[in-house]
């Protein structure tokens, strides 16, 4: 008995240092991104800190608007499954995952999944301290919390074994909240509980499989259909800075040519940035295409998708927030330079952005 | 025939070749070196798909800007495109080099039931497969194979000695160099060895 303990807490200790290093290695990639972490997420980290617990709080108290608590729950939702998505690596510790297999029991490792995937949960935690601080009277009044605290670790769980799921959960989820129904908070989470319950026995979608991979184009589709969290999490991203920056224009309607700069280059921000992943794509393929005699069409069709992205990104922009036209021929520009830079000079990608930024906000 | 003259390669500070110079004279020829002595260096250089530092390669006596057009080649360090199928990858390489689905090269590595696989999931030797089969697909004059016979079932590595028995014989100025750990059976077929 205190053998088999031993070796479940040397276990834990190998499954917590491996955590530790993915996550450090994983940091170290986002060197290009460091100087704008510092200058921009720096100061306003606090900032965001409270802005999770203000949102939090418009879940909890959302009798009077069931319909705008259930969205911004489903925003929170996705942007907490892009964040565990973005960390599964590193406590799965997928790497040695088969090797875990070999040596120890099988719900040791479920164990240490989970103990990491609650210690990574930052916006479960969030929610947890809001429900330590909730009396009894309050808890009976907010029963629809309890299960929103449920869909965040499933979420979780989903991330971890049931990928496929959690896409079914979330996009079923979306449509819910979009449709115009009326329903009470409690309706809409137990609504989002069962979805998430069908969503696994709903078989996985394997789309990219049947596609007739006949040109480059039809490469790229393949790749990002498979890769899809790349373009999820920036979507996401995107999309939850447009809804706060609409409350923020429904406030202060004065900010609004503001706003739409801030929008706009948030909006290049992210879907420039998807050069580096198609980079990284081009160099690990590139001499299979060379061997082809494909090398100079493979090199151009590397900026293909960011621009096709930016354009898409650019059409939600103008259809959520209007837009100034000046905006367009400038965004496909400043668009271009941020794919070279990430190209030429990832290291200046970060500062190029914040500058040009500063600039068309102070014009604004 | 390929020549080398005067080839240098390093990677970082290790020198890999320092004016190398070798000829290639017979047309089919299994080059031999321990593991580590930059045998699938040579092959990617004489491929155009790595560049030396300095130095010449002449194919036919002629020095060429680009030689993959007229170079075929499979090696592990040429990465497949594994999130696609097998027969996506085919059908990519088809489309590229404009050619047909090859039908008979994969009846012949009994690929088939394989070809529905995601490439990254297939065993390595249906990898190694799948990148003979690219590489037979282009015929060029020059087909430079890595270790081919790595991890091949027995009627793989014959299927292959048929093709290779057959392939410069509607090629008069092509060559076939591979490397080998085991050359015997390239030898009964034909193949020179010479060292590195």
């Amino acid at each position: 008995m205190i053998n088999s303990f031993a070796s479940y807490f040397s276990f834990l200790s190998f499954r917590y240092l491996a955590y530790t290093t993915t996550l450090k290695s994983m940091l170290s990639q986002l060197k290009s991104f460091s100087l704008l972490f510092a200058l921009v997420l720096g100061p306003a980290f606090l900032g965001m800190v409270l802005l999770l617990f203000l949102g939090l709080g418009k879940i909890v108290d959302s009798h009077a608007a069931p319909g705008y608590g259930a969205k911004l729950a489903v925003v929170y939702l996705l942007l907490e499954s892009v964040m565990l998505w973005a960390m599964a690596p590193a406590i799965k510790n997928s790497k040695n995952r088969v090797f875990q297999r070999s040596l120890y029991k099988s719900f040791w490792r479920v164990c240490a999944d989970c103990k990491l995937l609650l210690l990574s949960n930052a916006w479960l935690i969030a929610s947890l301290l809001i429900a330590i601080d909730l009396s009894l009277k309050q808890w009976l009044q907010v029963p629809h919390f309890m299960l929103f605290m449920l869909l965040q670790w499933l979420c979780g769980v989903f991330v971890l074994y049931r990928p496929g799921a959690l896409f079914y959960s979330l996009l079923l989820s979306s449509i819910l909240v979009l449709l115009p129904v009326s329903l009470t908070s409690l309706q809409y989470y137990l609504s989002f509980i069962a979805i998430f319950g069908c969503s696994i026995l709903l078989p996985p979608v394997r789309i990219s499989h049947k596609l007739k991979v006949h040109s480059l184009a039809l490469f790229w589709l393949s790749y990002f259909i498979q890769h899809s969290w790349s373009l999820i999490w920036r979507g996401s991203v995107l999309l939850a800075c447009l809804l706060a920056l609409l409350q923020l224009i429904a406030v202060r309607n004065d900010f609004s040519d503001l706003v739409l700069a801030l929008a706009f280059s948030v909006c290049v921000l992210l879907t420039s940035s998807l050069q580096f992943d198609c980079l990284a794509v081009f160099k690990k393929y590139r001499l299979f295409f060379q061997s082809n005699n494909q090398d100079k069409p493979f090199y151009i069709s590397q900026f293909l998708p960011s621009l096709i992205f930016f354009a898409m990104a650019f059409i939600v922009v103008i259809s959520m927030l209007g837009t100034n036209l000046i905006y367009i021929p400038i965004g496909a520009v400043w668009c271009v330079l941020q794919q070279y830079l990430a190209q030429k000079k990832p290291a200046q990608f970060a500062l190029v952005w914040f500058f040009i930024t500063i600039g068309i906000v102070l014009l604004a | 025939m390929i020549e080398i003259n005067n080839l240098n390669k390093r990677f970082a500070s290790a020198h890999v070749f320092e004016n190398y110079n070798k000829q290639f004279q017979g047309k089919r020829v299994c080059l031999q070196a321990a593991n580590g002595r930059g045998k699938t260096t040579l092959l990617m250089m004489l491929a155009g798909l790595e560049k030396p530092q300095s130095g010449q390669v002449l194919y036919n006596n002629q020095a060429l800007k680009s030689p993959q057009n007229i170079v075929s080649i499979a090696s592990d360090r040429i990465a497949l495109p594994d999130f696609l199928t097998a027969r996506q990858v085919i059908e990519l390489s088809c489309k590229a080099l404009k050619k047909d689905m090859p039908e008979q090269l994969i009846t012949g590595f009994n690929f088939k039931e394989h070809l529905n696989t995601r490439f990254s999931a297939l065993s390595s030797g249906n990898q190694k497969k799948c990148q003979l089969i690219t590489a037979f697909l282009k015929q060029a004059p020059f087909l430079l194979l890595d270790e081919p016979s790595a991890a091949l079932d027995q009627t793989s590595i014959k299927f292959l000695l048929t093709l290779l028995d057959d392939y410069l014989d509607d090629k008069p100025n092509g060559q076939i160099i591979i490397t080998s750990h085991e050359p015997e059976v390239f030898i009964q077929h034909g193949f020179e060895c010479t060292s590195l």
